[in-house]
């Protein structure tokens, strides 16, 4: 049983050790990249969504990024009062960070993310609500979408090639189809994660 | 007695040499940002919603060139859809303050011209009506400069249409229900909205590289 408590505890140390080892990771020329599951949740229309996240981000220095997500669903739960429901929903979206400056491997930050999603619908009227094979459904052709979200989050670098990510943020957008009402997008989103960092440059050195 | 005379001519002619060493230090910047926007007071009656992207290059340190895209799309009574596409350029000029300096404000006119595409269509139909035209803009807005590279821009244009004009008429028929027409004007109109961007933007690099001319020099 002891052993079993005594690996976390070395894992832990060794993370520490590594940090203490080098010197900060977040500068100039850091690429870093993720691959994530996000859970977002439509409250407009009491929709809950699971989406997979994959996103490329490039420091042009210290404090500034420029991020590119995307975004596709991979399951949603839940009606808008119109009984409508998501089929699809893939968004891209491009932006920039501001990162938060500290002394150490943690690397809170702001980001200011517009984007674009293309999203389709379907309605449900249920003939005989017992039986779930009674549901006339119909679905409308998907559209494209403009968005915009912004959140806050944070990496902790805490080795040379990868680093631990949360992050919490706030979509806005409006999904206009043929269908009889527009349905919200105003999401809320979480994730976290484990991302890879690679220095693309190195950085030239100053002279004394 | 002729000495300070020479010196009080010399005078302006040096204030515009440390004015010009003043101008090259914002001058010759390519910037890069993302946006989103919102229209409003269009003839639809309804605000739209939009993203959209834009490159600067300042030419001047008081003038400034905006390159821009956007995609708009309106919802018009829950019956029906507007698209805007915009593709167009602006030239902004900096009146006040024209430094780039963190935590200060950079307020700006600007004006401009556009090409666009507008698309209105029907809810459950087929049915959409579109245009193609030509725009002009002009406005106001201001850059807060977050650091010395990365700003927040907030601006607020009127855009005006010229060419036929498209737009849906939602009006309540006889039996007091909501009825919807799309319109195309058959003679060349102007029809306008205004628009409402916030964008964050980077700046890359410097296009003429004068700075480190001048640096070297």
């Amino acid at each position: 049983m002891t052993k079993y408590k005594l690996i976390p505890l070395l894992l832990i140390i060794t993370l520490g050790l590594s940090a203490q080892e080098s010197s900060q990771f977040i500068h100039k020329h850091l690429m870093r990249a993720d691959a994530s599951v996000v859970a977002g949740t439509m409250y407009m229309h009491n929709l809950s969504n699971v989406y997979l996240n994959g996103n490329l981000e490039y420091y042009l220095d210290n404090t500034i990024s420029i991020r590119g997500d995307a975004n596709y669903l991979l399951g949603s739960s839940g009606t808008t009062e119109d009984l409508m429901h998501l089929k699809d929903n893939i968004s891209v979206m491009l932006g920039l960070a501001y990162h938060f400056k500290t002394n150490n491997h943690l690397d809170p930050y702001f980001i200011f993310q517009p984007g674009v999603a293309y999203v389709s619908s379907y309605s449900s009227i249920s003939l005989a609500p017992s039986s779930d094979k009674d549901l006339n459904t119909r679905n409308y052709k998907g559209s494209l979408s403009p968005l915009s979200s912004f959140g806050f989050g944070a990496n902790y670098y805490f080795q040379r090639f990868a680093h631990l990510f949360v992050e919490g943020r706030y979509v806005h957008g409006r999904h206009l189809s043929q269908a009889p009402s527009p349905i919200f997008l105003n999401e809320l989103r979480i994730t976290f994660g484990l991302g890879f960092n690679m220095f693309v440059m190195k950085e030239k050195k100053r002279p004394v | 007695m002729q000495k300070p005379v020479l010196l009080f001519l010399l005078l302006p002619l040096m204030s515009t040499a440390q004015e010009r060493e003043h101008l090259d230090k914002e001058s010759g910047y390519f910037q890069l940002g993302v946006r989103n926007t919102i229209s409003a007071f269009s003839d639809d009656n309804a605000n739209g919603f939009g993203y959209g992207g834009q490159f600067r290059i300042r030419v001047l340190s008081r003038l400034n060139t905006d390159w821009f895209a956007d995609y708009i799309t309106t919802d018009i009574s829950g019956m029906a859809k507007r698209e805007d596409l915009h593709i167009g350029w602006s030239v902004l000029a900096y009146p006040l303050n024209y430094e780039t300096t963190k935590g200060k404000l950079t307020p700006y006119i600007l004006a401009g011209h556009c090409f666009d595409y507008t698309r209105v269509s029907l809810n459950n139909s087929n049915i959409s009506k579109d245009k193609f035209s030509s725009a002009v803009q002009a406005g106001i807005g201001a850059h807060y400069n977050i650091t010395d590279r990365i700003d927040v821009s907030l601006t607020t244009q009127y855009m005006m249409h010229l060419g036929y004009d498209v737009h849906a008429d939602v009006h309540l028929n006889y039996e007091g229900e909501k009825e919807i027409e799309i319109e195309k004007q058959s003679i060349r109109g102007l029809e306008g909205h205004l628009l409402i961007s916030l964008s964050m933007n980077v700046r890359l690099f410097d296009m003429w590289d004068q700075h480190r001319v001048r640096k070297t020099s």
